[in-house]
């Protein structure tokens, strides 16, 4: 419980850093939310596109879709609020900035996670969760409250695996030193979770369930919710979150024996 | 380079699964068949990643660090000195891009249709020609804004977004509603993509044809006018802060 209390007096003090550091820049904020509704509105129009040449893909119809759509971009936007500057990771050690993390008296991946908590972000994703049910209210989806629950309650074990994955991808900087771009790149690959996973074929779907595990971020949830996937699969993405995890943050701690603090 | 390569392959992935899947249930839509299709997302993938200019970033960087100063004393102009690294880049992608493809020629001939007519051929490498140069025009327009603004991020996002739809990069133009059609004819964009892969899929010809080449050629006209007003405004604007 004391540890608990010290990492929230922490975080609070990383919240208010990032709020001072904001409001120095308050006109790129504005700019950013225009550029991401843009950037959505894009996404829309490709769908529709797709749309307008067919009732449904892979059976999915297209407020399903668009659901899927608008899971996928909340869960990213999530990622990108609270684990902001983990995506700086490669950068940090190729500079040897990690030295200054990890010479506190707390987990230098806590400090690397959270430092940077994108305020400017907050109002996109209200606008998002608006658009959310403005899809479930415009194309009249139904769904069962048990469904509803479990598709809250899979939520954050999806940003979880967001959190894991590009964890592990940023980790590998402690070998690969040029690979900033890594973030930009797993981005591009895992949004193909943004369309239902029944228009890949058998092979490559389990490729989505395993090694790649796209699965779980916004696909199980939204399945569940439309009663595509039985509600055990709740289960299984726990499960799953969890041990992924688990591996990401050990081979966090075996990748940092290897560092050797470059500005030393 | 490897990972940004692999990074922008990713809607050439995942948009002809999409429509294959709607393949399905029809055997062709607007003129595209199973194997049109396919071929089309490899030409433009080949295209995006051969012919697409990323030059902005260099402007900006020059411009606002005032690193530009050193450009302007020495004999090569810097936009012929953008031009020429922009180019020597798209040359070394050249040659990963075309290995890939002969590859997915060898192992996937029935998804990938080439030209019948070397005419086909011949027009299609100066129509890649074409498009890097109006691509690099165009990023060169978002680059030279930065003596006036500075940041120059919020231009280049609007270019891109307008390139993503009204390209054809991410689905063909023929599939779209009348009305962003229309709007597509009137933009430059149709002719980094679409228009290209349309000579490839030897989908064009006659009068249609020598049209869309003309059109294409009015836009690089009327994008070089553009860019030498702006470097000629911009240099007068330009006070080489950072010396």
């Amino acid at each position: 419980m004391k540890t608990i209390k010290k990492y929230w007096k922490i975080y609070r003090v990383l919240l208010s850093n990032s709020f001072s550091y904001i409001a120095n820049y308050r006109n790129d904020a504005w700019l950013m939310l225009v550029m991401n509704t843009v950037s959505l509105l894009t996404t829309f129009v490709i769908v529709q596109v797709i749309f307008s040449q067919t009732n449904s893909i892979g059976g999915w119809t297209a407020g399903e879709v668009y659901l899927l759509l608008m899971v996928w971009t909340i869960l990213d936007e999530l990622v990108s609020v609270f684990f902001n500057y983990l995506f700086f990771l490669p950068e940090i050690i190729n500079d040897g900035s990690v030295d200054f993390y990890i010479t506190k008296p707390v987990s230098a991946l806590f400090l690397i996670s959270l430092k940077y908590f994108l305020w400017r972000a907050v109002l996109r994703i209200l606008i998002d969760v608006v658009l959310f049910f403005v899809v479930i209210s415009y194309f009249h989806l139904e769904f069962y409250w048990l469904n509803y629950l479990i598709f809250f309650i899979l939520l954050p074990f999806s940003i979880l695996v967001l959190y894991s994955i590009f964890l592990i991808a940023n980790t590998l900087a402690f070998w690969f030193q040029r690979i900033d771009n890594i973030n930009d790149t797993i981005r591009n690959y895992f949004s193909f979770a943004r369309y239902p996973l029944e228009i890949f074929s058998t092979k490559t779907r389990w490729f989505f369930y395993s090694f790649f595990p796209l699965a779980f971020t916004s696909y199980i949830p939204v399945a569940i919710l439309l009663k595509r996937l039985p509600i055990y699969w709740a289960a299984i993405m726990t499960v799953f979150s969890l041990t992924i995890f688990s591996l990401a943050i050990l081979f966090w701690r075996y990748a940092l024996k290897r560092y050797s603090s470059a500005s030393s | 380079m490897l990972i940004w390569f692999i990074a922008d392959l990713s809607p050439f992935i995942i948009f002809p699964i999409i429509w294959l899947s709607i393949y399905k249930q029809n055997t062709s839509i607007a003129g595209f068949d199973r194997t049109a299709i396919i071929t089309y997302y490899l030409i433009t993938a080949f295209i995006v990643q051969t012919c697409t200019s990323h030059v902005g970033g260099i402007f900006q960087r020059n411009i606002v660090q005032g690193k530009l100063n050193i450009h302007l004393v020495r004999p090569l102009s810097f936009i012929s000195f953008a031009f020429i690294h922009e180019f020597s880049y798209r040359l070394i992608s050249f040659f990963p891009v075309t290995v890939l493809a002969i590859i997915i020629y060898i192992f996937f001939p029935d998804y990938f249709r080439l030209p019948s007519s070397p005419f086909t051929w011949i027009l299609f490498a100066l129509v890649c020609l074409i498009v890097l140069t109006m691509s690099h025009l165009l990023e060169m327009i978002s680059g030279l804004t930065s003596f006036w603004f500075g940041e120059n991020k919020a231009l280049d996002n609007f270019i891109y977004f307008f390139y993503k739809v009204f390209s054809g990069a991410f689905a063909p133009l023929a599939f779209f509603p009348i009305v962003l059609q229309n709007i597509a004819n009137c933009l430059p964009f149709k002719y980094l993509a679409y228009f290209p892969a349309q000579i490839f899929l030897e989908q064009i010809h006659g009068y249609e044809l020598f049209y869309g080449l003309t059109l294409m050629i009015v836009w690089l006209l009327i994008l070089a006018l553009i860019v030498s007003f702006l470097w000629r405004r911009g240099l007068r604007q330009y006070d080489g802060s950072g010396i």
